[in-house]
């Protein structure tokens, strides 16, 4: 997994209001002293590294499998590509299944190969713009990343060039190479104090956009995409 | 108390708040279904990881560490988003909150206001300031949008709307969103739904979060979303307000890796949200949207007052809501009748910590069975009923001086075997406390809705010696 390093910032640091050291020191008085224990249930020491999380139906030899298993789970379709572009008949198939007549693109460059692809179907292709992304059909975007134990893409708005592109389409298709697949949260989120930092937004994206808000029933495209679609590019053994 | 209009609180008693909801037959309905799913849920998905309760344990141990260091910590926090080019607001109150909002909501000229769920704000009644000083606000969380609709308050942390089913959802969107012929299915609702809120979020100039976490290390505010409310909010309007707790901020991204998968496993049972979005500091260059502005409210609203006190763990809560499910007493009478922003064991516990003044918010310990159910659905262990006790107990030395020489009599009569005998001889000549209690001054409102048993004629104790058993 690489890293394009911090963008520039558009502007120089912000201010702050409301008094932080008088904020800040009410905190440390009253910490002063520390709170009593709790004798009925102890709390243990503090201070040692944070245990790293086992995920049981993850294959750590098979992160493109896995990957596939948990994202189907959450109603993402999962298409393996043996290639490092998404062929034709993969990307037709998702334009007839989506109803697709528009599209845009992020400025991922992979994002774009499969743009002209689609334009080449027939497509009304168009670079992501939040006014153009409104009413298309589908987002097309690449992915930072891809975490096999929870089937999430990883989308960061300095490749991208924006955020909406896999948001405000009805549907979402995302471009993941198999040799950025990590294998649980953790080995993403646990660097990402490194380097510059994170990028001005993150998203780990693990299924369409769902809501269970009436009756606790999962209903689909509430606010984002209606239906996820995960090209892995590079799948050299069956998964 | 600062809150909308709309909190039970004020004026009425929890044991009036829960006669009504246990009278409403169609709120117990709503109630079983819907936590006995999400209970299931979480259960799921704990399941598919190693060592649950190990990490519960750990996640315990990091929170404190984290509290006992929050000064240092937030202010790690605050220095990395001024560095970014954001703006931080120390919020000592609600009033600083709401006030420093508005005129953030003044300066961008914003008339309309999205926001995506957020408790906190809901605790300091930021809709109601925004509206007062002229900007419309749109809750864009489903769930919550029926709420703001229907002019009714949030009965569950997660899942605002637990309270109503189906068709009081559609009842609530024909009346007040002239929804038309919508048909009360769910997915027909959402579509509505999806097309009212996107005008919104297109003509919004401000959009409000809260913050599932903030990661000091990089001054990043983590929200944890399934809708894309939260990342609509986040990414068209031309300036982002994240309000924190103070205490939700973690130091490290192996913490905030812990937290999360924690707090969406125990919240839905999900391994991770639809949508977790990581956002640090404003829009930068090359990116074509995303907020020009971004500002962060670190809110305390009474939490400092409980640092250093025996229930300082409270503040580890991480607002999954799997305690709420598991509660015996949550599951009878619902989010409404612990008559603020927060339900449940949770709430029972922060409601008169963060209203100390209101007399009414203390009846609230009692709203336990003190089972211990909630300790063990605690992503972050926290020890609920060791806290409810302890509230119970403050209640108990605040209490008038007849009821606590009423309680000192009969801990002196029941600690020692010959008064416990003579007690019970008295009971069953009085033939139960029911009979008296209620006509003893100061014991009466202990006494109504108690049902106190009828002491045999004889004891078993009398009925053994005598060689009847």
């Amino acid at each position: 997994m690489s890293d394009t390093g911090p963008q520039p910032r558009l502007r120089p640091a912000g201010a702050e209001r409301g008094g932080r050291a008088a904020f800040l020191d009410g905190l440390r008085q009253r910490l002063a002293a520390g709170a009593p224990a709790n004798e009925a249930h102890p709390l243990a020491a503090h201070g040692g590294p944070v245990p790293s999380i086992t995920y049981r139906d993850l294959d750590p030899d098979d992160l493109v499998g896995s990957f596939t298993r948990a994202a189907s789970a959450q109603r993402t379709t999962v298409h393996h590509v043996p290639g490092e572009a998404v062929p034709d008949e993969v990307l037709a198939g998702i334009v007839g299944a989506e109803r697709v007549t528009s599209a845009v693109v992020s400025a991922d460059p992979v994002a774009g190969e499969a743009g002209a692809a689609l334009a080449r179907l027939g497509v009304d292709v168009r670079p992501y713009h939040p006014e153009t992304a409104v009413d298309a059909d589908l987002g097309v975007t690449g992915a930072r990343a891809g975490i096999a134990a929870t089937g999430s893409i990883a989308q960061d708005s300095g490749r991208s060039g924006g955020r909406g592109a896999s948001l405000l389409p009805r549907a979402h298709l995302a471009i993941l190479h198999a040799r950025d697949l990590v294998a649980t949260p953790g080995d993403l989120l646990r660097g990402l104090g490194e380097g510059g930092g994170p990028p001005a937004n993150l998203v780990l994206i693990s299924s369409a956009s769902r809501s269970g808000d009436i009756e606790m029933i999962l209903t689909w495209g509430v606010h984002g995409p209606t239906s996820l679609h995960v090209a892995v590019l590079g799948v050299t053994a069956p998964g | 108390m600062t809150g909308p209009d709309g909190w039970r609180l004020a004026g009425t008693t929890l044991r009036q708040r829960s006669a009504t909801a246990i009278g409403d037959a169609q709120l117990k309905r709503n109630l079983a279904a819907q936590t006995d799913r999400l209970a299931g849920m979480r259960v799921r998905g704990l399941a598919a990881l190693d060592g649950v309760d190990d990490l519960r344990q750990a996640a315990r141990s990091v929170k404190a560490g984290l509290i006992a260091n929050l000064p240092a910590v937030l202010e790690r926090m605050a220095d990395r988003v001024l560095a970014l080019g954001g703006h931080v607001c120390w919020a000592a109150t609600a009033e600083d909150a709401n006030g420093y909002i508005a005129d953030v909501a003044r300066a961008a000229g914003a008339r309309t206001v999205v926001k995506s769920k957020s408790m906190a704000t809901e605790e300091t009644g930021l809709n109601e300031a925004l509206a007062a000083a002229g900007c419309e606000v749109v809750e864009t969380d489903l769930g919550e949008w029926i709420i703001q609709l229907a002019g009714d308050t949030p009965s569950h942390i997660i899942a605002p709307a637990m309270h109503l089913d189906r068709h009081q959802v559609n009842a609530i969107l024909r009346e007040r969103a002239a929804a038309g012929e919508l048909p009360a299915e769910p997915e027909a609702m959402t579509a509505f739904a999806r097309s009212r809120l996107r005008e919104a979020f297109l003509r919004a100039d401000l959009g409000v979060t809260g913050a599932n976490f903030g990661v000091a290390e990089t001054g990043s505010v983590v929200l944890v979303t399934n809708e894309g409310n939260g990342r609509m909010v986040t990414s068209l309007p031309r300036v982002h307000v994240a309000v924190m707790g103070m205490e939700r901020v973690v130091a490290t991204w192996d913490q905030l890796d812990l937290l999360l998968n924690l707090l969406t496993r125990s919240a839905t049972g999900q391994p991770l949200s639809a949508y977790t979005s990581v956002v640090t500091g404003p829009r930068r260059h090359g990116e074509v949207d995303g907020p020009d502005e971004f500002h962060l409210v670190v809110l305390d609203n009474g939490r400092s007052e409980v640092l250093g006190t025996e229930l300082q763990e409270i503040l580890h809560c991480i607002r999954c809501g799997a305690c709420l499910n598991v509660c015996p007493v949550y599951r009878q009478i619902g989010g409404h009748a612990y008559g603020w922003v927060y339900g449940g064991p949770v709430g029972a516990v922060l409601t008169p910590l963060l209203n100390r003044t209101d007399k009414e918010a203390a009846e609230l310990s009692g709203a336990s069975s003190l089972c211990g159910a909630c300790m063990d659905a605690c992503p972050v262990a926290i020890p609920l009923q060791d806290l409810l006790l302890s509230l119970r107990r403050r209640k108990a030395e605040a209490a008038g001086g007849l009821e606590r020489a009423v309680w000192r009599a009969f801990a002196t009569a029941w600690s020692d075997p010959r008064r416990y005998r003579a007690t019970l001889r008295a009971a069953s000549l009085s033939r139960g406390l029911a009979s008296f209690a209620p006509s003893v001054p100061g014991l009466a409102r202990w006494a109504a809705g108690r049902e106190a048993p009828r002491p045999a004629r004889d004891s078993f104790r009398r009925r053994w010696e005598r060689g009847d058993v």
